[in-house]
């Protein structure tokens, strides 16, 4: 049976990770911070799954921002997505040769750069990112860090990249975003139904029963938290070790296994 | 070859570093080879991939790699793995792309997951499921009947040879999720993306 998956999302801008609220950043702390403060190796531990967003709001650098990610992903044994900012096939490639495996597209979800994407890589090597707001009662989408509204409805949206050659869709709630108070689960309503891509909920999970309740969903495949203040310390390892107990089915794997593995063939 | 070095085939076929940290963390040398006449020194030969069959394929025999796979298959001095991608080009051929022959190191057609049986489900097969496999596998020694591992595809082997030492998991179908004959080796999920489950795997198959 096919388990649910928890994702961890980082925010990397301009040589920091950081904490969003509402898309507003705040910076937090360099690699070395994330290094000391977390580390990251065992965090991965806990999760299924990790994304790296670079939300730099100025001018990306693809080189710094890729070899901080080996960095913090030298120890990683799970399947890692990378975001923000790609709009050319030359990006995509770098990114997927450079330690990624599959790629995040928000604002350039158009069906000529996934075509040529998924031509040489695969569909499953792509994860549309939705970002979307309530807007006189209606769900709308919006782009280029929430910036710009787009006409259509957010049902159509997900109709429309439901045919594109994309694996998974990820949405992301705006006014939950980094609030901690709870996945928006209106949303789920709102997703149409037979739908053949994987649905991953982003945006207000601040702890486990935040966690719990989303992955509770049939509609839902993967619940993603980004918040980096909440989960510090052994907060995931708690929130898994938790969902596990109460008969959640995650993937299960051995912690002590990993260790005792290191070096095994020196 | 005593000492055991693994060669992972680089045919810019996505993400192959993450093979490389799994076989590192494992104290394992290893090296990305992309030229076929050094691939004689190693004692382990991973193809890895993601992405398109045919592409795939294109890419193997613009590096001269798709020969050489073949021939290091019938020596038998090497053991093969095919990660995902990397274990549906072992199979005779895929009709990803249009029909397109695979290195036919074994028998089997790679196929789109049956359309009427996973109707109620997502393609692709995206992440961790069940293996399930006999209890004298020897690729699977050590490893929980079960366990985990992270899938992401929407093809798989069809129509293949019994008597490979398969193992399956279970979307909508039953598929073939791994293969053990003799020296080839085979899982359509990712080893190393699959945590503890994945490194004991890549353990055995260097053992």
């Amino acid at each position: 049976m096919l388990k649910k998956r928890i994702i961890f999302t980082l925010l990397y801008c301009d040589g920091y990770f950081v904490q969003s609220r509402n898309f507003n950043l705040q910076k937090v702390g360099d690699v070395n911070w994330l290094e000391k403060n977390y580390d990251f190796k065992k965090i991965s531990y806990y999760i299924d799954e990790l994304v790296i967003l670079d939300v730099s709001r100025e001018e990306k650098n693809l080189d710094i921002f890729l070899k901080n990610l080996n960095f913090i992903t030298k120890f990683c044994f799970i399947p890692i997505s990378v975001g923000g900012g790609i709009n050319t096939y030359d990006k995509v490639k770098k990114i997927l040769t450079n330690g990624a495996d599959k790629v995040l597209i928000n604002s350039n979800l158009k069906l000529k750069l996934l075509q040529e994407i998924s031509k040489n890589y695969g569909q499953q090597s792509i994860i549309a990112s939705v970002d979307y707001k309530k807007i006189n009662g209606k769900f709308k989408v919006f782009v280029n860090n929430s910036s710009v509204q787009l006409k259509t409805s957010l049902k159509d949206y997900i109709l429309k990249l439901n045919n594109f050659p994309i694996g998974e869709i990820i949405l992301n709630s705006i006014e939950q975003d980094g609030t901690g108070n709870g996945l928006d689960f209106e949303i789920i309503k709102s997703i149409p139904k037979n739908i053949k891509k994987s649905i991953i909920l982003s945006g207000g999970c601040g702890n486990v029963t935040h966690l719990s309740e989303g992955l509770s969903n049939k509609n839902i495949d993967a619940v993603s938290t980004a918040n980096l203040l909440n989960f510090i310390g052994d907060g995931l390892k708690n929130a898994r070790e938790d969902m596990l107990i109460n008969n959640f089915k995650l993937p299960i794997w051995d912690v002590k296994t990993i260790h005792m593995l290191k070096n095994k063939f020196k | 070859m005593s000492k055991k070095e693994v060669a992972i085939i680089d045919y810019g076929m996505g993400n192959l570093k993450s093979v490389q940290i799994s076989l590192n963390y494992l104290g394992v040398a290893n090296k990305l080879v992309s030229n076929p006449i050094y691939i004689n020194n190693y004692s382990h030969i991973i193809l890895p991939g993601v992405g398109s069959f045919k592409t795939a394929i294109k890419n193997l025999k613009s590096v001269g790699m798709f020969g050489a796979l073949i021939e290091c298959a019938k020596k038998k001095k090497q053991k093969i793995l095919g990660i995902c991608l990397g274990m549906q080009l072992l199979f005779s051929n895929s009709s990803e792309g249009g029909l397109t022959k695979g290195l036919g190191i074994m028998n089997g057609k790679v196929e789109k997951f049956n359309q009427k049986k996973t109707k109620n489900l997502k393609i692709p097969h995206v992440g961790f499921n069940e293996v399930l496999f006999d209890k004298t596998n020897t690729f699977f020694k050590g490893i929980k009947n079960s366990s985990d591992f992270y899938f992401n595809h929407s093809y798989r082997v069809n129509k293949f040879e019994e008597n490979i030492n398969q193992v399956f998991s279970s979307h909508g179908e039953t598929f073939l999720s791994g293969f053990n004959l003799e020296n080839i080796y085979g899982t359509q999920f990712h080893p190393e993306k699959s945590q503890s489950n994945g490194l004991l795997l890549l353990k055995n198959f260097i053992r």
